[in-house]
This record gives C-alpha cells, structure tokens and sequence, in this order.
C-alpha cells in the first residue's frame, strides 16, 4: 500500500517532543509542554478499505488520563480507531500521534515518512489493547500469558515478570487461577486475564475494544468492576469501544458518537445521554435504549 | 518345490536385516531434513514480499510433481557431469528429504494458517517481535494439529525409502530382490520385506496417534 | 545422438500417459468399491474393506510390484510388465483412494441423511441420489492429487524394465552423456502433465459437478 507522504503540519511541536525526549534531565518548563500535550491525537486520519472509506478525516485528541468512550453503530468505524492506534491497522491517510511523538510517521531528512517497524515497535510499547475475543495464548497458563511480553520485551528477568504477573493477576482477582490454562477458564476470567497482560507491559495508553460483548451477561460486571478499579489505581490514558451504555455514562469523561466514519457529536456523558444534538445520536440512543 | 520354504526365509533374515538399517536410517535422516527444510520452506512462503512467496509456492509446487526417482536421478548424475560428485548416501538420503519437505511444507502451512488470527493481534498489542511471536505463540499453535499428517508422511517416506536402490544403495527391497536372483527363490524374501513394511506402517501410525495426542495435550490445544 | 535421444522421450512420456491412465481407472473403481464397503453398516463387509486399505497402503508400492512380478511366475501366472505397471499402482493407489472416499462420504453433512430418511428414501435410493452426488464433489480435489502421485508413480516401473519417461530419460542421458538436459526435460515433462493437464482437467470436472454449489474462485 502507497501511503501518501505528509506534510509536516505539526513541525513545532514534533521538534519540542525530539528535543525534549533527547534529554535525559529536561527543564521543568518543557516538562509541562509535554504533560500539556495531548497523550493521543489523531490528525486528519483517514483509512479505506478499497473505495469504501470507514473513517473520514479524523480529527480527535486525548488528553492524558482521560477516559474516552466510543459508542456508534456497527461500521460507522469505530473499532478502526482502535486498531489503528495499536497499529493494527495502516492509516491511509493523516497523522497519528502518542505523547507527543507521532506513532505512524517518523522523521527523515526533515520529512515525515511512514514509520519503520522499529519505529512502530518503540513508540506503540506505550499502547496496550484488550480485545473483544481475549487473544489469549491458549498453550500458556495465565501466569505464563503475562510473563511472556514482559520477559521477551522489556528483557525483565523471569522472577520479576513473575512477580508482577502475580500482583496483576491477583488485582483482577485471579491470583487462584493464575496456573490454569485458558480453556479452563470462564469468558469473563478470561477477558480479567487479558486486562492483567496488558497492563503487564505498563502502557501509558489503554484500548478496550468491545471487551464485555462476547460474554454472557452475567459475567460482564465482574470484567466492568476491574475496570473500574483500573480507573481508581492507575495512571491510564483509556480509550474504549463499548456497547454498554451505563458503564459508558458512569466511567468516561467524554462519549464520542460515531456515525459514518465520523464523530457525529461528542461531549460529556451527561451532556451526550441527557441532552443529545444531533438527530442520529438521538436516534442510536433510543434503539439501544429499546433494546434493553 | 515347496511354495513356502522356510529354511530360506532364515537364510535371507541376517541378510535382509541390514538392508533393514539402511532402510531405518534413511527414514530417520531424511524425515530430520524434510521436517526442518519444510518449515523453512513454509516460513519463506509467509513471506510478505509477493515475489519471494510466489517463488516459492512454484518451487514446492514443482518438487511436488515431479518423481522423485527422476531427482535422485538429477542429483546423483548432473553433479558429476560439473565435476561434482555427490555420494549416492547424500544424494538419495537428502534428495528425499528436499522431496518430503515440499509436502511437510503445505502441511505446515494449513497449520499456520488455522491459527487464530487475533493471535497476531495479541502478538503485536504485546510488542512481541516478529521472531518471538513465530517461536513463542505462532508455531506452538500450529504444530500440535499436524503432526498426524506429518507422521504419515514420516511412514510415506520409510514405503519410499526402495526407490534408493536405483542409485545402487543396498536398501532392505534391493537386497531382497539380489537374494532372490542368486537363489532364484523370491516368494520369501519379498514377502518378508512386504511384511515388516506392513508392521513399521501399521506400529508407526500408532506412534504417531499417541505422540499427535500427546502433543495437544501438552499444548492444551484441546 | 539427439534425435535418438528425443524419440525415446516421446515414446516414454507416451507410455507414461498409458499407463498413469490405465492405473487411474483401475483406482477409480476398485476405490468407489472399497470406500463403499468401507462404510457398510455390514460389519465383516467394513473389516474385509479395512484389512484390504491397511493392506495396500502398509506395504511399499515397490514391493507389491515386485511382489507381482517376481512371486507370480512361480504359481504359474506369469503376468506381462504392463499389467503388473497398471494393476500394480492402480490396486496400491485404491488403498489411498479408498480412504478419500470414506472422508467424502462421512463429510456429507448428517442433515443430508436426516432429511433422507424424513422422506423414506430407501438406503440405496440415499447413497446414490443424495450422498453420493455430493460426496463426489468433494472428494475431487483429492482425487487430483491422488491422479498426481499416480504420475509420479509410474516412474517407479522402471525397476520392472518398462521404458517409460524416467527410464527413456536415463537411457538418453545414459547413451549421450548429457545428463543435464535430459533430466531437466523429463523434470519438466512431469510437470507440465501434471499442472497443464492433469489439474487443469480436475478443476473442469469439479465445475461440471457442482450444480448448486458456489465455488469460490481458486487462487
């Protein structure tokens, strides 16, 4: 796939991040412009698939520690968003920046050329994802699915990995399971376990596609619940896709509404569930309301 | 003339027994060729550059369906023509190993592709290298289910293992067959063969059930 | 020296395509036949049918085509090479053969009996007119590549003296000393039969019979 070189629209701000990261002892003023950057921006993303376009000019920041969720009907793109911030997915189009530092493109020559997998490799290690089927490693134990990245990634010693996976582990209440293999697990232990590896990595930036929609209902709330703890404990940057509406109004800071492969309305959840703007907003939210 | 005589078949047993190693041995050496080569084989035909993956598909594809007693012809007579010469061990033993690595390739591949593709998702959310993926997760997943069919053509390999006799080594069929001209008596001797390839087939299949069982126990793939 | 050497490959590749022809339709029947057993609700009928696959397959292809070569005379039937080429790899191929019946047979989906026996099909009146329509279809790919182990198989009658491709090439490279070329010309003849001709004929034949059965187009 070509992807198109682009202009280098944010020259300022990527040098103060360059400059910044190359010091070890920075001054505290340029500390602050970092910790005022936003930890996610999405610049004029765009992604197709053929000639259809899932997501049309993106434009969408985040700052550090907010909690972001995603809601919209199926296709209007918004599990792309995901998938292109964990680089799963190659962006057509546009710049996607993590702290500061962009994530698809890096610096040649005084240009922005599409990122080398070195590069990918070192400015995603910030980025964790839970996904909607777990992924769990099926011929490795709990413990062992959380040792496994840490260990061959960060070069941690075993005992320390282990030591942390435990701690993980036991945090999403597991710490009994943490010999079992996935298969002998319940869906939503699973999806617990899954939580546990991600943070294993120590991400800045935490995706959580669908993470409840495979389960059966009554295991929804025991994954919610760590969540929940994540957002009391943790210093996390958290970007979810979600179907449940509750949690969503409960738990973020802002609900973004995706229609068509663009934001259709965004705001806070009491501004987004109380008082919604735009027609298709209404209308998805009484649907799903419907429903329940 | 008796039609079974049994005081030849204690003749020919010491004789057709080391054709017996010969046979075992070639097995053994080249199943270790064919099952290593073929994940090669199958990794480069993973190969996200198009050209690469397409040349070797055509390459497994050729090997595939071509006899392989015309390449060990190839080997053991083209090499000498250059001034290379290629002992008939070599020759035969590794020619059959490249033979049955185009085939353990394909099955390989099936088995690398039924592996769940959020698997590489994980892989890549994780961080883990393209090399640790592979070792760690990928290959892990992928082995357990196909080792049945590779021990098929482990005992597929062994029934080819006669074809060798072509290139004059003294493999179990061919020693049979030179008994049974000097004696003129072959009934015993190619019965004998045909009976011991019979139990290695029938006893090796069961090995493999246990050892493909065992597998994906050990994996948990199950 | 060359124009002998060509002819002989002619003539070869010749008997090469009569006997991997021969053999085929030979595997063909006795396959149908013994798959069929295979899956007979008849217990000794599956029995005789699994002695007889573990029988060809577990023993070498080399073997048995001595075996019928060398062994036969002395009960006074004295059979012609040719015979044994064609009924030798066509009777070793239908253990195989018959075992890629069986699998096309028991992957008809369960349904398909169901709804047989929901309109009081008899069990013949079922095995021809619904499973084995459908078996068919699947079983082909397999065949293909069986009718390709069969090709390859037939060099293996060099060892009964039957000059067909593999030996024609020998003989040529053997007189003219060019080793070179005339193994990569018969390497090359292999291959053409089998990808030009062989599997393009599978694939017509499978699009033949699949009425009502979309299939994706192949890479």
């Amino acid at each position: 796939m070509n992807e198109p070189r682009v202009r280098l629209q944010n020259a300022a701000m990527y040098y103060d991040a360059l400059t910044v990261l190359g010091q070890p002892n920075f001054p505290m003023a340029q500390n602050e412009k970092i910790m005022n950057q936003p930890m996610v921006r999405f610049e004029n993303v765009t992604k197709r698939y053929g000639a259809l376009t899932v997501l049309d000019k993106l434009n969408l920041d985040i700052s550090r520690n907010e909690r972001v969720s995603i809601i919209g009907p199926s296709g209007s793109g918004k599990t792309t968003v995901l998938r292109m911030l964990m680089t799963l997915e190659r962006i057509n189009d546009g710049v996607i920046w993590v702290n500061g530092e962009p994530l698809t493109h890096m610096q040649r020559s005084g240009r922005m050329v599409p990122a080398n997998n070195r590069h990918l490799r070192r400015v995603r290690g910030q980025i964790g994802m839970v996904f909607q089927h777990f992924n769990l490693f099926p011929h490795m134990t709990a413990l062992q699915n959380c040792m496994e990245a840490p260990v061959s990634v960060l070069g941690l010693s075993k005992p320390e990995a282990e030591a942390r996976a435990a701690d993980l582990l036991d945090m999403v209440g597991l710490g009994e399971k943490k010999n079992h293999f996935p298969i002998q697990l319940s869906g939503g232990q699973k999806q617990r376990v899954a939580i546990a590896r991600a943070l294993a990595m120590r991400p800045k930036v935490m995706l959580f596609d669908e993470v409840t929609s495979a389960l059966d209902p009554e295991l929804v709330g025991e994954v919610l619940n760590v969540i929940r703890k994540l957002g009391a404990e943790f210093d996390l940057t958290m970007l979810m896709v979600t179907h449940q509406m509750g949690f969503a109004k409960e738990f973020s800071n802002r609900v973004c509404f995706f229609y068509g492969g663009k934001i259709a309305e965004q705001g806070s959840p009491d501004q987004l569930f109380g008082d919604p703007q735009n027609e298709r907003t209404r209308q998805f939210l009484s649907a799903v309301l419907e429903a329940k | 003339m008796t039609i079974w005589d049994w005081s030849y078949v204690w003749e020919a047993l010491p004789y057709l027994s080391l054709g017996a190693i010969v046979t075992v041995e070639a097995t053994l050496f080249g199943f270790a060729i064919a099952s290593i080569l073929g994940l090669v084989f199958a990794l480069i035909r993973q190969s996200r550059n198009r050209y690469v993956s397409t040349a070797m598909a055509e390459v497994v594809e050729f090997i595939r369906s071509t006899p392989l007693l015309l390449q060990v012809f190839f080997i053991y007579f083209v090499g000498p023509e250059f001034g290379m010469f290629i002992p008939a061990w070599i020759a035969g033993v590794g020619m059959l190993g490249v033979h049955y690595a185009a085939y353990c390739s394909e099955c390989y591949r099936a088995g690398i592709e039924t592996v769940d593709g959020g698997q590489w998702e994980a892989c890549t959310a994780l961080n883990l290298s393209p090399q640790r993926s592979w070792r760690a997760i990928i290959l892990p997943q992928a082995i357990p289910p196909i080792a049945p069919a590779l021990g098929n053509y482990f005992v597929g390999m062994f029934k080819d293992t006669p074809i060798l006799a072509a290139i004059a080594i003294p493999e179990m069929l061919q020693r049979a067959k030179n008994f049974g001209g000097e004696n003129y008596r072959y009934i015993e001797a190619i019965t004998m063969v045909g009976f011991f390839y019979l139990v290695f087939s029938l006893v090796a299949s069961a090995i493999v059930q246990a050892v493909s069982f065992w597998l994906n126990r050990r994996y948990h793939l199950q | 020296m060359l124009s002998f050497g060509v002819a002989a490959l002619a003539k070869g590749m010749l008997v090469t395509l009569i006997v991997t022809l021969g053999a085929s339709l030979v595997t063909s029947v006795l396959a149908l036949i013994v798959g069929l057993m295979r899956v007979s609700p008849i217990k000794p009928v599956r029995w005789l049918a699994i002695g007889y696959i573990e029988f060809f397959r577990g023993t070498s292809l080399l073997v048995q085509v001595y075996w019928w070569f060398f062994v036969l005379p002395i009960f006074g039937l004295a059979l012609s090479p040719w015979t044994v080429a064609i009924f030798g790899i066509g009777l070793c191929a239908s253990g195989y053969g018959a075992e890629v019946v069986r699998a096309a047979i028991q992957a008809v989906d369960r349904g398909q009996y169901e709804a047989s026996i929901a309109l009081n099909f008899s069990r013949l009146t079922m095995m021809r007119r619904i499973v084995m329509p459908q078996a068919i279809r699947a079983l082909l790919p397999s065949w293909g590549n069986m009718l390709i182990e069969l090709l390859k198989a037939t060099s293996l009658t060099f060892f009964i003296t039957i000059a067909e491709f593999t030996s024609a090439a020998k003989l040529a490279a053997d007189t003219t000393g060019n080793y070179l070329l005339f193994f990569t010309v018969a390497l090359f003849g292999y291959y053409i039969i089998a990808r030009a001709l062989i599997t393009p004929f599978v694939r017509w034949l499978e699009r033949r019979l699949s009425p009502g059965f979309v299939r994706e187009a192949m890479a």
